[in-house]
């Protein structure tokens, strides 16, 4: 497994949330930060600076597509890796998520012990 | 007797043909000539009555002038002659003989005449009495006599004629002509010599008449039997315009009874009904499509449908007319009317070509659905769908996740049974985010909200990414895959295509004993390449072979339950796979094995 990563995870869902937060402090022992909302969720990327990002999709007022693009708009932002969390499941959904500039996609429901794994091989952290 | 024969049977006689060039020619003179030679057979009895009897008196007038013996052997001869012209009569008669053999009768009978005119020649020289100049007159007259008598028998025949006018008039002329020193039987000698002439030129005319009357009345057969014939081809025109007249009748009245049906069925039908004439312009619209568009009948002629259309779906419909139009096949659209009163209505509208037997394009028929409701309800449907989805997920996620943690043991150890209980929960966690997963696939195929995202594709890699994704499973259930790659290239969208290949490869898998072999395979078929996915299961029954590409429907209804599918599989599939424009079947014996096809399309060339 990968040295010790700092991580964002941003997600309206309070459980969800914390599932990702245990699963990933207990399973790889990544630090977490938390955001529940777009605008929460681009101000600690830019207090924090963690080396990714989890974004959920869909949220209230800002949803995750806009999220990223503001990210990238940061200079203090814009080169932290972003993953998408999603219910959408459908191909086509992936591939416009994809053409945003995203990293990758995770789907939801998510396994818990293999979602710091997943994180880690799609950014690359294993070699 | 034969000509009222030829008649009643015109196909008998040739002569009764009509003639047209030389073979018709030669049939009507040979017709002709048997016509003549028949009227000479006829009216030889009056000419033997008429020759026993004149020879019978010169015997008797000749008998104190000439020897006996000279004068009864000439009436032998001539009653021998005689007697074989009757017996030859009769033979004819008993013969009947066709216009094709007359020729042969007519030299027989030329035959018997030349006996008969030589016979009497003779006369003039055995029985001419030198010293009685009474009995010397009275010969000559019995001779000229014989053959002006043979005008009216023989002249029908020139030859007839002349073979019996000659001999019996030359001996008794040269006689009286070489009578040196005897005026009056020279002058006697002249006279018989003009009178010869006269009665040829007689017997000439005679036969002229003869020849142009039969020829005549063979022509007016002719024209008869034309005339029969063409009244018989008139009748029988008649009969056929009478049938003609009868089935045009009938048609017509089925014409008109099918038109009326038609116009019942379209004025109640409670779907739009329109056609267009050859270059697109409406000519008839029912009174639904009028009801749906907003418009009057006159009011939907012509351009009127184009008007009816909503602004914004002018273009695309017009676009999709004239695809469809250019490539022949059916029209087939959805969009929206807008009515003069500014309601919005959705419709479906199909339509297609009429043409005329010669392929001539001639309009199109159509019809015009109003599913303002249903695409409604389908809103509403996709709506509810998309919100359930999300909203079951959520929370899916969350218990999911929680008990995963748990089951995986970071919190620490549980009690054996407690971790069972949490197995059993994370393992129906899975399921229900599976069958979550496939009702939104289902429902979104059926909807057409998934568009395949067709491209070349290798066969074998996408044969190979499914059998990886499978690899665990099956060698968790202790089921060998064997993949034989093949190569080929196929038109498809792979992601859908690894989805299809992972559902029947999980299914074999799920369905086989620990150690059969599943096997997965490629086959090209001419422009299509053919899946195979073989198992060693249980197999199907042969009544279940079809239903169970139905949603919820399996083999046993337990199957879901014991081995954890969602019933939805084989549908998304067959969803997927004629999407494709492919076909999907399974072919199986219970309890020896079932095999999956499916069929997908070579790239386009």
């Amino acid at each position: 497994m990968a040295t010790a990563k700092r991580i964002l995870v941003i997600d309206d869902e309070d459980d969800i949330r914390e599932i990702a937060q245990i699963s990933l402090e207990m399973s790889a022992n990544w630090q977490v930060v938390t955001a529940s909302s777009g605008n929460d969720g681009l101000a600690k990327a830019r207090a924090e600076q963690p080396d990714a990002i989890l974004l959920d999709v869909m949220m209230p007022d800002m949803d995750g597509p806009s999220t990223f693009q503001k990210l990238q708009a940061d200079v203090t932002t814009q080169h932290i890796p972003v993953l998408l969390l999603t219910a959408k499941v459908q191909a086509m959904d992936r591939r416009r998520f994809a053409d945003l500039g995203v990293k990758g996609v995770i789907s939801k429901p998510f396994d818990p012990l293999k979602l710091a794994n997943e994180v880690a091989e799609i950014l690359g952290w294993h070699s | 007797m034969f000509l009222s024969h030829e008649v009643k049977d015109p196909s008998s006689s040739p002569g009764l043909s009509e003639p047209s060039g030389p073979a018709g020619f030669q049939e009507r003179a040979q017709s002709i000539e048997a016509q003549q030679v028949r009227l000479l057979y006829a009216q030889v009895p009056t000419g033997l009555v008429a020759s026993v009897l004149n020879a019978g008196i010169t015997v008797f007038v000749l008998w104190n002038a000439v020897a006996h013996p000279v004068l009864i052997g000439w009436f032998a001869l001539i009653v021998v002659v005689t007697l074989s012209r009757f017996m030859l009569v009769r033979m004819y008669r008993r013969a009947a003989p066709t216009a094709d053999c007359i020729h042969l009768w007519r030299t027989r009978f030329i035959a018997g005449v030349a006996a008969a005119g030589i016979v009497w020649g003779m006369a003039g020289i055995v029985l001419f009495p030198p010293e009685s100049i009474a009995h010397q007159v009275f010969l000559v007259f019995i001779l000229g006599g014989m053959a002006a008598g043979a005008i009216a028998t023989l002249s029908s025949v020139m030859p007839a004629f002349l073979v019996f006018f000659l001999p019996t008039l030359l001996p008794i002329t040269l006689r009286l002509l070489l009578q040196q020193g005897d005026w009056v039987l020279t002058a006697m000698g002249f006279l018989v010599l003009s009178f010869a002439g006269v009665l040829f030129i007689a017997a000439r005319h005679l036969h002229t008449s003869i020849a142009e009357s039969l020829s005549l009345r063979l022509e007016n057969l002719d024209l008869i039997h034309s005339l029969s014939v063409g009244k018989e081809q008139t009748e029988h025109a008649n009969q056929q315009l009478a049938e003609s007249n009868q089935a045009l009748s009938a048609a017509m009245t089925e014409a008109r009874a099918s038109e009326e049906r038609f116009r019942s069925l379209s004025a109640a039908s409670p779907i739009g009904v329109f056609q267009t004439d050859a270059e697109g312009r409406c000519v008839y619209t029912n009174a639904r499509w009028q009801e749906i568009a907003g418009l009057a009948l006159e009011e939907s002629l012509g351009d009127g449908w184009n008007r009816a259309i909503h602004p914004e779906d002018r273009d695309g419909v017009r676009a999709e007319w004239l695809t469809s139009t250019r490539v022949g096949r059916e029209f087939s659209c959805e969009f929206r009317m807008l009515t003069p009163k500014g309601e919005v209505r959705w419709v479906h509208s199909r339509a297609a070509a009429l043409r005329a037997d010669s392929g001539a394009p001639l309009g199109h028929v159509g019809t015009v659905e109003d599913i303002t409701e249903r695409r409604a309800v389908e809103l509403m449907k996709d709506e509810f769908v998309s919100v359930v989805s999300h909203e079951l997920r959520t929370p899916l996620t969350s218990i999911h996740g929680a008990l995963g943690l748990l089951a995986g043991g970071l919190l620490g150890p549980l009690p054996e049974k407690g971790q069972r209980l949490l197995d059993i929960a994370v393992n129906n966690t899975n399921r229900l985010v599976r069958l979550v997963n496939d009702i939104l696939d289902v429902e979104r195929m059926k909807s057409g909200k998934i568009t395949m995202q067709k491209q070349v594709c290798d066969a074998a890699a996408l044969m190979t990414q499914a059998a990886d994704e499978m690899r665990v499973v099956a060698e968790k259930a202790g089921i060998p895959l064997v993949i034989s790659p093949q190569s080929a290239q196929v038109w498809a969208d792979p992601d859908r295509i690894v989805q299809t290949l992972t559902n029947l490869l999980s299914n074999a898998i799920k369905f086989s004993l620990p150690g059969a072999t599943v096997r997965l395979s490629t086959k090209s078929q001419g422009e299509q390449i053919l899946f195979q996915i073989e198992d060693q299961g249980r197999g199907i029954p042969a009544d279940k072979l079809e239903s169970i590409f139905g949603r919820f429907q399996q083999v046993d209804s337990s199957d879901s339950r014991k081995k954890g599918g969602t019933g939805l599989g084989l549908t998304i599939c067959r969803n997927i796979v004629q999407q494709h424009g492919g076909r999907i079947w399974v072919e199986s014996t219970l309890g020896k094995g079932s095999t999956f096809f499916f069929t997908l399309p070579a790239p386009p060339r």
